[in-house]
């Protein structure tokens, strides 16, 4: 009994502590997106909604403190790193794409790449380079590779999860007979009737 | 998951609610992400973008949101040269503009059916195909035109080293 005390009892201080640090950080939503939401949310006026996110919502997280509290430590050891790190390849993370030498379409110089993916907008609203807005990716892309390896477009398809497949496109590096560098270009996932 | 509150799109002269995320794709590309701060249950991605059809070539024109430094974000945040307006010649898919009545509501996503969809099909970031769906006529004279979503909570947002107001 008296553990079972102990473990409530440090439940109290680290819900404690989060609110404190929720307190001295919280501010104000920038005033665009308020209105948005705010806009968007039908029930903001009715006794319902603010019953729900004054009372029950609060009550909730404090039971829920009281006896999860180590998951409360993780999240913000969590959040600590993932400050610390940029993710950009967000969908190649999720799904673990790999690019293979199977997947390798047709080989291509980096000039005939720039051709076919140059950006021309009427309206001027994309620098006028390879890859536009994506330029910079390119350029990175394009100084990971040595004086032998071959520029390649691949398409390789990724299963996700409940069946959903999409087709990636892209251009690989290859190196001898290893892709060592993909970029990708696009993906599209299949319309049902091109599933599988 | 709550349903998702929509992008908007001005298209034929037209205000449409844009079922569809074009930018997830220029992030996921590689596009420099700054980071969106989650606010809200109803808005998991942080940021609504507003966008604009011209000439059948896409191009979003303004964004609302918050980052995880504390900082308001707009379109300039994430194409700092290209403030007004930016061509998404990244997106190569569809997008999905729902029309008319709410025939069955989901809390989830984007999944609630409405009367109409039109699909619209790009090929890096100009229309290819367009196609007008019809999901069948609501019965109920009282359904709710046009998208929205039914419930959300917000969250306060969480100040950090580049500052914002106080409450």
């Amino acid at each position: 009994m008296n553990y079972l005390y102990w473990y409530f009892g440090i439940g109290v201080v680290v819900l404690s502590a989060v609110y404190i640090s929720h307190r001295l950080s919280v501010t104000k939503e920038s005033i665009d997106l308020h209105s948005s939401l705010d806009s968007d949310n039908p029930d903001k006026d009715k006794w319902h909604f603010k019953l729900r996110l004054h009372v029950l919502l609060p009550l909730f997280i404090v039971i829920f403190g009281a006896i999860a509290w180590p998951i409360f430590i993780h999240w913000e050891i969590e959040e600590f790193f993932q400050r610390r790190r940029t993710v950009t390849h967000l969908f190649v993370e999720d799904t673990g794409m790999k690019v293979t030498k199977e997947n390798l379409i047709e080989r291509q110089t980096i000039a005939d790449i720039e051709v076919l993916e140059s950006v021309i907008d009427p309206l001027n609203s994309a620098p006028a380079k390879p890859f536009g807005h994506l330029n910079s990716v390119w350029e990175n892309f394009k100084a990971k590779a040595e004086n032998e390896d071959e520029f390649w477009n691949f398409e390789v398809t990724v299963d996700e999860w409940w069946r959903v497949k999409n087709d990636c496109k892209g251009y690989a590096i290859l190196r001898g007979n290893n892709v060592v560098e993909h970029m990708m270009t696009s993906w599209h996932e299949r319309v049902p009737d091109q599933q599988e | 998951m709550t349903a998702q509150i929509s992008e908007n799109v001005l298209y034929n002269g037209k205000e449409h609610a844009m079922c569809t995320e074009p930018l997830a794709m220029y992030f996921a590309l590689g596009g420099n992400s700054p980071g969106f701060q989650f606010s809200c249950t109803a808005l998991w991605r942080g940021y609504i973008g507003s966008w604009e059809i011209i000439d059948d070539r896409l191009y979003i024109v303004g964004l609302a949101g918050r980052l995880k430094t504390g900082a308001d974000a707009n379109l300039a945040t994430i194409f700092p040269d290209f403030p007004e307006r930016a061509f998404a010649h990244w997106y190569s898919g569809m997008v999905r503009l729902p029309m008319g009545k709410l025939l069955q509501y989901v809390h989830g996503g984007y999944c609630s059916t409405y009367e109409r969809d039109l699909f619209l099909t790009f090929e890096k970031g100009v229309i290819s195909k367009t196609e007008l769906v019809s999901n069948g006529e609501s019965l109920d004279p009282t359904a709710q035109e046009g998208y929205g979503v039914a419930a959300l909570t917000t969250f306060p947002f969480r100040k950090n080293d580049a500052g914002g107001e106080e409450s």
